[in-house]
């Protein structure tokens, strides 16, 4: 675990660079694509979907930004996210 | 309130299982000057050391209709656990389940409500689980931070 690391978790944790997989959605609901396609880009328009993010175990569910700090301070290098 | 169908509804429990979300390399290595196959690289290693351990959609409770958000505490011997997380696992106005390890209360659920009649219903349904003792379930009001 090094600065990227903590970098990339902590843009995954602000919906950056996370998002909806249409293909395997399509395929677990043997559904079309496009069909998947332009449902969630409604249900992302009207705002049912607000975004998407990683899990990291039940206590960065709850703490996150406090688990990524702890990864840092691990890390040594004391930065302040 | 938005209006669903079925299909809405089925892509959105799928989502919420984990499946059909993911990470896209692409948009993070933009975001983070790296390469995608540098950032392909390290989210795969955080997703197998289980850092990462999947990826969900944050829903707005409000547009399904869920005009009410609240936090249940359950108390309940350990043995009656099992049951009991059985019954909260399927029951639709529980999102999230949490063993607590200090304080008053053995599981702590957090829970969206349509009527008050789903609120009485849900409490109805955990007191009827034998060796629960008690449920709590508090309504929450104004937001004042959210991080």
């Amino acid at each position: 675990m090094d600065e990227l690391d903590a970098k990339i978790l902590k843009t995954m944790t602000k919906g950056v660079g996370v998002g909806a997989r249409p293909t395997l959605l399509a395929k677990e609901l043997a559904k079309s694509r496009s069909t998947i396609n332009l449902r969630v880009e409604t249900l992302e328009e009207k705002g049912v979907i607000t975004g998407y993010v990683p899990e990291m175990g039940l206590r960065t569910k709850l703490y996150g930004k406090v688990l990524i700090v702890q990864i840092m301070n691990e890390m040594g290098k004391g930065l302040v996210i | 309130m938005a209006e669903l169908d079925e299909l809405d509804e089925k892509i959105l429990k799928t989502m919420a299982k984990g499946v059909g979300v993911g990470a896209r390399p692409t948009e993070l290595a933009k975001e983070l000057s790296k390469s995608r196959s540098t950032i392909n690289l390290r989210v795969e290693t955080l997703e197998e050391k289980g850092v990462i351990t999947g990826y969900i959609p944050e829903v707005d409770s409000e547009k399904l209709g869920y005009g009410m958000v609240g936090f249940m505490g359950i108390i309940c011997p350990e043995e009656v656990t099992g049951k009991l997380l059985r019954v909260l696992k399927e029951d639709g106005s529980v999102s999230d389940i949490w063993e607590i390890t200090t304080g008053t209360f053995d599981l702590l659920a957090k829970c969206r409500f349509r009527n008050h009649r789903e609120i009485k219903d849900l409490r109805r349904c955990i007191l009827g689980v034998d060796g629960v003792k008690d449920v709590d379930i508090y309504l929450l009001g104004a937001c004042y931070k959210e991080e």
